[in-house]
C-alpha cells in the first residue's frame, strides 16, 4: 500500500487535571520511515503516540488510518491496534507475564490465529531480537536490557505494519542502546514504519529519515534530520541540542578547515572519511 | 530474589515434564497421608530429599535449612501431643503429678506424635520437591489442563509476576528512605513504614493502569490467552512413579500396617 500510513488532523486533547497536552496537533507520517519524535518533557509525546492507537481519544480532531477515519468502536480499534504496536517506555508496565514465551504468545493468540502459527511467531519475534536463549526463563530474572528486548518481540509477534517506540534506549547502556537502534534498522529494512520518541539528539540525527519537533502540544517542524538541525531558530525555541557530530562539522567549517561545499556527515565514519579526504588533498 | 524462585528455575530437572513432578510429589503426599505409616512417612522424607539433591542438584545445606523451618513448628505442634493425662493402664514412659491429674508420656502417645511429625515432614518435603524443580507458572498449566477455573488462574499468575514487582518496589522506596535516615529511630521508622505502605498502594494502583493500557495495546479483550509450552511426557518416568507409589502401599502392608 503505498501513501501516508496515518493523517492526523487538528488533534487536541485535554488530560482530566485540565493539563492540555495536545493542542491542535496536525501531521502525516510516511509509510516505511524511520521517524524520530523530539521534544521536551511535557511537550505531548506520549500523550501524541497513545492516540496513534487509540487508546486516548482527542477532544477535538482526527485521527486518519489507512485512509479511513479512526472510529473508537471495538471492531476499529482491534484493527488499528493488529497493525500497529507499541512497545512502551518501562519493560515492567508490558511485560505482564511471569514467562517469557507466554508473555510473547499473548498479543499473536489474540490475533486469533492457530497454535501453530502462534508458534513459528513467537520463536521468529524471539530469534529475530536475538532473544531466543532466554526463552524459558522467568521474566523477573532478566536484565532491564533483556526484558527491553522481550518487550520488542512481544510487538514483533504480532506483525504489525507500524511500531511506536517510546524512548526505547532510555536507561539503556551503550551495547544494549547499539542493539535496540540496530533492531530497530533491521525491522525498518521488513518494510515496517518506525516512530520513536527520543531525547537523544545525536542517535536521532543518525538513525531517523524524518524528524518531527513537538512544542506544547502541537508539531513545530517535520524534516530530513539535516534541515531540522540546521534551523538556529528552531533549536533555540523547542530548547533542543544540537548534535555534537553536526556542531563539530559545522565549526570546522567555520574555521575553514573544511570546504563550505561538503554535505555535513550523519555518522562517525562518514566524518572520518572526510578529515581523511581533507588531509589528502591538502 | 527468592532463592527457592532461582532454583525452580535453574534445577537439572527443569526439563522433565511438569506434569510429572506434579503427579510424583502429589501421589507420594497422598500415599504418605493415607497409609500414616512410620516408615512409609519415612521412606518418602528420604526419597524426596535425595531427589531433589542428587536430581534436581539442589545444594544440601539449603535443602536442610529449607526443612529446618517447619521442623521447629512441627516440634512444638506434635510435642503436645505426645504429653497426655494418664490412666491407671496406660505404658507410662515419663510422668508428674499435678492435683489429682497425672500427666506424662505414654508409649502410645509417643508413637501418635512420632508418626505425625514424621508424616508432616514427608509430605512438606513432597511440596518442596515441588516448588524446587518446577516454575509456578508450569505448575498453573497443570492446574488448567485439571480444568480448575480460568479465572483463578489468571489471577494467580498475574499475582505472581507482580509481587515480584511489588517487592522491587518496596525494596527502592526502602533503600530511598534509608539513604535519608528513614530507619534511625523507632519513631522515624513507623513514620517511614507508613509512608512506604501508602506510596507502594498509589504506585500499584498507577501501575495497574499502566498494565491495562498495555494490555488493551495487543488486543486484550477480556481473557488473557497464551499458548503453553509442549513437554514431552516420558513412559520411563511415569512407570517409575507408578512403581514407587507401589512399593511405598506394599511396604506397608509387608510390614503389617501397623508402624
Amino acid at each position: 500500500m503505498s501513501g501516508n500510513i496515518f493523517e492526523i488532523q487538528d488533534l487536541h486533547f485535554n488530560y482530566p487535571d485540565g493539563t492540555a497536552a495536545l493542542q491542535g496537533l496536525s501531521v502525516s507520517i510516511e509509510r516505511n520511515k524511520k521517524i524520530a519524535l523530539l521534544g521536551s518533557n511535557g511537550a505531548g509525546k506520549s500523550t501524541f503516540l497513545l492516540h496513534l492507537i487509540g487508546i486516548l481519544k482527542p477532544d477535538k480532531g482526527k485521527v486518519i488510518f489507512n485512509g479511513q477515519e479512526l472510529k473508537y468502536d471495538r471492531a476499529s480499534l482491534i484493527n488499528l491496534r493488529n497493525k500497529v504496536g507499541y512497545v512502551f517506555q518501562d519493560p515492567d508496565t508490558q511485560l505482564f507475564s511471569a514467562s517469557v514465551w507466554q508473555e510473547v504468545s499473548f498479543g499473536p493468540m489474540n490475533l486469533g490465529l492457530t497454535n501453530e502459527e502462534v508458534e513459528n511467531r513467537v520463536i521468529k519475534a524471539l530469534l529475530d531480537t536475538g532473544a531466543s536463549h532466554l526463552k524459558d526463563r522467568a521474566t523477573h530474572f532478566l536484565s532491564y536490557g533483556q526484558k527491553k528486548l522481550i518487550s520488542i518481540a512481544d510487538i514483533l509477534a504480532m506483525n504489525p505494519d507500524m511500531i511506536i517506540f517510546d524512548e526505547p534506549t532510555a536507561s539503556l547502556d551503550p551495547k544494549y542502546t547499539h542493539r535496540i537502534l540496530d533492531l530497530l534498522n533491521d525491522i525498518n529494512e521488513r518494510g515496517i514504519s518506525i516512530i520513536m520518541a527520543t531525547h537523544d539528539v545525536d542517535k536521532a540525527y543518525q538513525w531517523a529519515d524524518i524528524i518531527f519537533v513537538m512544542k506544547d502540544g502541537r508539531i513545530a517542524k517535520v524534516g530530513p534530520p539535516e534541515e531540522i538541525f540546521n534551523d538556529e531558530h528552531l533549536i533555540e525555541n523547542t530548547s533542543l541540542e544540537k548534535p555534537l557530530l553536526l556542531k563539530i562539522f559545522q565549526e570546522l567549517q567555520l574555521g575553514g578547515y573544511i570546504s563550505q561545499n561538503i554535505t555535513a556527515p550523519r555518522n562517525v565514519n562518514q566524518l572520518i572519511k572526510i578529515l581523511h579526504q581533507n588531509a589528502v588533498n591538502q | 530474589m527468592l532463592p527457592i524462585e532461582r532454583y525452580a528455575y535453574c534445577n537439572s530437572l527443569r526439563g522433565m515434564h511438569p506434569g510429572e513432578k506434579f503427579l510424583f510429589a502429589v501421589a507420594s503426599m497422598t500415599t504418605c497421608l493415607a497409609l500414616n505409616s512410620l516408615t512409609v512417612s519415612g521412606i518418602v522424607l528420604l526419597l524426596m530429599a535425595g531427589v531433589t539433591v542428587r536430581k534436581g542438584r539442589i545444594p544440601l545445606y539449603f535443602y536442610i535449612k529449607l526443612l529446618s523451618i517447619p521442623l521447629f513448628f512441627f516440634m512444638a505442634g506434635t510435642i503436645t501431643i505426645a504429653i497426655n493425662v494418664i490412666h491407671s493402664s496406660d505404658q507410662v514412659l515419663w510422668s508428674w503429678q499435678w492435683a489429682n491429674l497425672r500427666f506424662g508420656i505414654t508409649v502410645e502417645s509417643l508413637l501418635a506424635c512420632a508418626k505425625l511429625f514424621l508424616r508432616s515432614m514427608a509430605t512438606v518435603s513432597c511440596l518442596y520437591f515441588l516448588s524446587l524443580t518446577t516454575p509456578l507458572i508450569e505448575i498453573i498449566s497443570i492446574l488448567r489442563k485439571l480444568k480448575i477455573p480460568e479465572l483463578f488462574l489468571e489471577l494467580m499468575s498475574l499475582i505472581y509476576r507482580y509481587l515480584f514487582i511489588l517487592l522491587e518496589m518496596a525494596e527502592k522506596i526502602y533503600t530511598s528512605q534509608s539513604a535519608r535516615q528513614g530507619y534511625t529511630c523507632i519513631k522515624n521508622s513507623y513514620r517511614s513504614m507508613g509512608l512506604l505502605a501508602s506510596s507502594l498502594l498509589m504506585r500499584s494502583h498507577q501501575r495497574s493502569l499502566d498494565i491495562y493500557t498495555s494490555l488493551e495495546a495487543r488486543g486484550y479483550n477480556g481473557t488473557i490467552k497464551v499458548l503453553e509450552q509442549r513437554y514431552q511426557l516420558s513412559k520411563r518416568n511415569l512407570l517409575l512413579i507408578a512403581g514407587t507409589e507401589l512399593f511405598l502401599i506394599s511396604v506397608h502392608y509387608l510390614n503389617g500396617g501397623n508402624l
